[in-house]
């Protein structure tokens, strides 16, 4: 009885051994190849050349974007010498605690005992001088970098900014190259310099994105910030499928090399595999396959069906862009995580970043010479495929650096939030763009928790462009597009006139002019340079709502304008469709530009663009590009001849409402803006919109020179009050320092002048 | 009986030279392969050389003393493995886990004695009572197995505390207790397993078991040794890449692999030939040690033989199946192959503890033992 349960025991344990033989017979003999196959793909990874990402330039090649290298410390993971506190800990503390606060207290007790525990912080340190907590917390941020981001092999910063001589002191200390003594010095006895040895500490510089004009241009340019967790996700999902689909087609090939395998391929497929260029439909074919019809491909190919197979499994492609493609390829391990977040930087992000260089590497073993058994071994690395870098490229801005700081500074100083865009008419090309109050991007960039807060948290919402993002009543800056509509429509002549008695009853209501007691008998000309509200209420009902929006809408308000920066807003303006259900009361608010009528600044400068421009609607650009036209919009000439009346009476006729400010002296001991450029002769609007909550928007829009236009503007400052007092000596000022910087000559005195010099 | 059990010189020529060959080469393929497996600065190598002359030293005082005086004290030895196996637990943690007291130049992991300590009370308790016989006699043995193997879990080592489990049923079985007992504690054990699942078992551990069940699904995280492993084992086909020239080995892309996966690195360098040769040298080992058990008529030796041979084979059952993938991941050594000091040293003891009952013949007065 005892032995034969013994005996039953022994052979128990010799069929569990068995087992085993049978299993290996299945790894090694039966799929032995298709193993071998998934350790070569193991042993392969593709190595990064980082290039600089590109500088955003202003017209004249002033840097508004630029990489600097910083210095600092960065460590892997998976070599930092930690005793107590391993990555996988952190791994599981993301896992385990849900809730922030939790997370939080647990990472307050890694990092103390990162502080008290580590000899590997303690030593750095004592190397660095610095305090422990400092040096404790920056580890324990690259080490959650370095799990968030399944990083734990490839570096992550510690800290960064550090200043030269502390920096090139470390590196003397922690550099690879005194690695690499160590590791030549082995059979030697072991030195004091190399007991200090961090492993998996590096002294590394690396891009920061600088913008050296601070907060001028800033929304015009944006920032850049970094992919987070989630982002990098997606791309190295995506990084997955792409980057074997170049082995995969090679393995498609290959398959077809032998005739026999090509054969089924055919039946398979049911067309010529030669013909069949593209990856994504050798996929969608190989996915119509039966389960059979894969069975006998399988068998057939061996370890070449492997990547086929997977390419059953991967999602379908999407259409990555080229650089986004190189950018996946990469295992999400990317050579930057900087992606533009805003501006020039988020919608050029594609040019400015370049394409990353990299090779495909295989690590090999290479026995040591001269040695019987290889237990001395080398790696070797081979090169299999390379892929060159292509730096990121320069944008070119249409904006005049010198002209936009000064533009942003005039507005700062104005003390309450508001915007102002410069246009040249005659391409659509922005030179100046700028919103108050504004950010400085390096604060952005910089990733300080307090400045990034301060700027976010700030009640002026600084963020926010509102040249393109603040939609406001355009007030009667409005009245020159209800001009212009009831001119072309025939609803008045330039010599129509309407009596202004202060009052205008629309039902029940009355609606007032600003001029008391009325502005009597005008035409239109007239009725723009003063301002006059009742003749555009009398005007908008012999137009009609409906006409009024088609204009309006033709003149590009209510929709987008194009502008290449991201993130603008249509405004508001009700469809013509709409026009039957708008009561009398509506129209006649709309045609004084008030409710429900919202427009951004960036319609207005456009507006005024198109007209300076004789109804030739330029794609407004910060980008240097050529220029497009979007719409052309017949305007008569007799209409255009009044408009400009109109316009020109606004600063030039005593009573327009902007005369003092073009014609009274800039500041004590200079002239006036009149007096300064006697040859530029404005022609503008100014505005004064009403609406819930505080003092009116101020505006002030138009362009100038009236006979050769050079420039279009619109600015706004919100909540301050009348237009022609607040707003339009901003724009004098800014106007002032624009022809300094681009003197005006008129054609007929350049002529003169040439025909001088021939003489 | 005293002098039955009177002390004799011990007869060392008669020593089972065939299990000791079998360990020979054993202990060969470990040394190979732990030489290929080291890292280029590691001296593991050397250490190793130490722990097995440190383990033949062992192994002749395992057999010196005769195994029936050692089972007088066997309760005391019992004692002191528990007091040991509590103590660890105070110690500070290393890898997370308390398994080990830190002695300067080499540490000793306690709960690898402790297994051979356990064996001896055992053996004894079974070899004086009848009442293990009976379903409510089992709670004794059942106790004595759960103490140790509860601290070694807190500490934690999921790995060797599985060990306990199946040596436990081998010597009851061999002792011959009721199958249908031996089949309900199981049964409960499995019903427990699965409570403890749903209920205690913590996030890695769960996971662990889910990648075995799914290597492809995990394979960049939880499956990473399991699919590292299986790569290495399956491109060694039949012949292997030759001795050092395993890549995955040589790269150092295959984790613990001078311990829980050497295996692997036999299977990469060597190939299915290899593997073939350590899986027959470990089924000669086993026979020739259940061949003891079987001509063994003393009741305590042979429990003994019994579970020291189940200790070490179902070690060497659970590591080849691991790196096979047949189970989940856990660290469990493969008996004188892989490196460690503790598990060599105490391998050593316990078949030093064989040989000595194979040595000895002690007679018995009763009739044949474990026959009712």
């Amino acid at each position: 009885m005892y032995e034969k349960r013994v005996t039953l025991l022994t052979l128990l344990f010799l069929a569990g051994l068995a087992a085993v033989a049978v299993q290996l017979v299945r790894l090694q003999i039966v799929q032995g190849r298709v193993y071998a196959e998934l350790s070569r793909r193991g042993r392969q990874w593709d190595e990064l050349v980082p290039v600089p990402r590109g500088r955003v330039l202003d017209c004249r090649g002033g840097v508004l974007a630029c990489d600097t290298p910083s210095h600092g410390l960065a460590l892997v993971a998976a070599d930092f010498p930690l005793e107590r506190v391993r990555p996988s800990y952190i791994r599981e503390m993301h896992e385990r605690f849900e809730s922030p606060v939790a997370r939080e207290r647990q990472r307050e007790k890694y990092r103390r005992e990162l502080a008290e525990d580590e000899t590997a912080v303690r030593v750095l340190a004592q190397l660095t001088g610095w305090n422990v907590e400092r040096i404790a917390s920056g580890v324990m941020a690259a080490l959650e970098r370095a799990v968030r981001y399944r990083n734990e092999r490839g570096a992550e910063p510690v800290l960064f900014d550090l200043d030269r001589e502390t920096w090139m002191r470390l590196e003397v200390l922690l550099n690879p190259a005194a690695e690499m003594r160590k590791r030549r010095g082995r059979r030697r006895r072991r030195s004091a310099a190399d007991d200090i040895l961090l492993p998996g500490l590096r002294c590394v510089t690396r891009a920061k994105r600088a913008y050296p004009a601070g907060a001028a241009g800033c929304h015009v340019v944006g920032h850049v910030g970094e992919y987070g967790p989630d982002e990098i996700e997606s791309l190295r999902e995506w990084g997955r499928v792409v980057r074997h689909e170049r082995s995969r087609m090679d393995a498609f090939r290959r398959a077809l090399d032998s005739p026999e395998a090509r054969g089924l391929i055919e039946d398979a497929f049911g067309r010529d595999p030669e013909a069949i260029v593209h990856a994504a439909e050798v996929s969608r074919l190989l996915r119509g396959l039966d389960t059979r019809g894969r069975e006998r491909l399988s068998a057939l190919l061996g370890p070449v069906w492997l990547p086929l197979e997977d390419w059953i499994r991967a999602p379908d492609l999407v259409r990555l862009t080229e650089g986004e493609r190189v950018w996946v390829t990469t295992r999400g391990h990317l050579a930057d995580r900087r992606v533009g977040r805003m501006g020039v930087e988020l919608s050029e992000n594609e040019g400015l970043r370049g394409r990353h260089g990299y090779s495909v590497v295989i690590r090999r073993v290479a026995a040591e010479a001269g040695r019987a058994f290889h237990f001395g071994h080398t790696t070797r690395l081979d090169y299999l495929r390379a892929e060159r870098p292509v730096p990121g490229e320069d944008v070119h801005l249409e904006i005049d650096l010198r002209f936009q700081r000064y533009v942003q500074d005039v507005l700062d100083a104005v003390g309450m939030p508001g915007a102002a865009v410069f246009i040249e008419p005659a391409t659509g090309a922005v030179k100046a763009l700028a919103s108050s109050p504004a950010f400085d991007p390096n604060a952005l960039v910089s990733g300080d928790p307090a400045s990034v807060k301060a700027i976010f948290e700030n009640p002026g919402r600084p963020m926010l462009n509102r040249v393109i993002q603040g939609a406001y009543p355009p007030g009667s800056v409005f009245k020159v597009a209800i001009a212009a509509a009831a001119l072309e429509e025939g609803a008045i002549t330039p010599e129509t006139k309407y009596e202004c008695r202060h009052r205008y009853k629309v039902g029940a209501m009355h609606f007032r002019c600003l001029a008391d007691p009325g502005h009597g008998e005008l035409e239109v000309a007239r009725a723009l340079s003063e301002s006059c509200n009742i003749f555009f209420y009398q005007t908008a009902e012999h137009l009609g709502a409906r006409a009024l929006l088609e204009w309006a809408r033709a003149f590009g308000f209510g929709r987008k304008t194009g502008l290449d920066i991201p993130g603008e807003r249509p405004g508001t303006l009700p469809t013509p469709d709409e026009a039957d259900g708008l009561s009398r009361t509506t129209l006649v608010q709309m045609s004084i530009g008030q409710h429900p009528v919202t427009v951004t600044p960036m319609q207005v400068a456009c507006f005024f663009s198109m007209l300076a421009s004789g109804g030739l609607s330029k794609r407004p650009h910060v980008v240097g590009r050529s220029p497009e036209t979007v719409r052309v919009i017949g305007l008569s000439p007799a209409t255009i001849d009044a408009l400009m009346r109109g316009m020109l009476g606004v600063c030039h006729e005593e009573g327009g409402t902007a005369y003092s400010a073009f014609n009274d002296p800039m500041g004590v001991g200079l002239r006036s803006f009149v007096g300064e450029f006697p040859n530029v002769r404005i022609a503008a609007k100014t505005g004064t919109a009403e609406h819930a909550g505080g003092d009116p928007h101020a505006w002030f829009a138009g362009f100038c020179p009236a006979d050769s236009p050079r420039i279009a503007f619109a600015l706004i400052i919100e909540d301050g009050g009348h237009g022609g007092e607040t707003a339009a000596p901003i724009a004098a000022k800014m106007l002032y320092a624009y022809f300094k910087l681009y003197p005006f000559v008129p054609a007929e005195v350049a002529r003169d002048a040439a025909s001088r010099t021939e003489d | 009986m005293p002098e039955l059990a009177r002390r004799r010189p011990v007869d060392w020529l008669h020593i089972n030279w065939f299990l000791v060959a079998c360990v020979a080469g054993l202990v060969a393929y470990g040394v190979v392969f732990v030489a290929s497996a080291q890292r280029a600065e590691s001296d593991r190598l050397a250490k190793q050389l130490i722990w097995i002359g440190l383990g033949v030293v062992a192994f002749i005082g395992a057999v010196y003393v005769d195994y029936v005086q050692l089972c007088r004290h066997a309760y005391e030895l019992y004692a002191v493995g528990i007091v040991l196996l509590v103590a660890v637990l105070f110690t500070r943690p290393v890898n997370n886990a308390c398994s080990w007291f830190d002695l300067r130049f080499f540490k000793i992991q306690p709960s690898e004695f402790v297994k051979l300590l356990w064996i001896l009370a055992i053996a004894r308790y079974l070899a004086t009572r009848e009442n293990y016989k009976r379903l409510s006699g089992l709670w004794v043995p059942l106790v004595m197995t759960l103490v140790p193997l509860g601290l070694i879990l807190r500490q934690p080592d999921l790995g060797t505390a599985m060990i306990f489990v199946p040596a436990l049923f081998a010597m009851l079985y061999a002792a011959n207790a009721r199958l249908p007992h031996l089949a309900t504690i199981g049964g409960s054990g499995v019903a427990g397993a699965a409570v403890l699942w749903m209920a205690l078992m913590r996030g890695y551990q769960k996971r662990r078991i889910l990648a075995w069940l799914n290597p492809e699904e995990y394979s960049a995280t939880d499956a990473y040794q399991l699919m590292q492993s299986l790569k290495a084992i399956g491109s060694g086909g039949l012949t292997g890449q030759g001795l050092g020239r395993g890549e995955l080995n040589k790269l150092n892309l295959v984790p613990v692999k001078d311990t829980d996966l050497i295996f692997t690195v036999v299977a990469e360098e060597w190939g299915f030939i290899g593997c073939l040769g350590l899986l027959v040298v470990l089924g000669l080992l086993i026979t020739s040690c259940f061949e003891i058990a079987r001509r063994t008529r003393e009741p305590q030796g042979r429990l003994i033989v019994v579970g020291v041979t189940s200790l070490l084979a179902f070690q060497a059952l659970v590591n080849t199946w691991v790196a096979v993938g047949l189970l989940p991941t856990t660290g469990v050594t493969l008996p004188f192959v892989s490196y460690g000091g503790s598990s060599m040293i105490s391998c050593f003891i316990g078949i030093g503890l064989v040989a000595n009952v194979g040595l000895r013949r002690h007679a018995t007065l009763a009739r044949d033992p474990f026959s009712t």
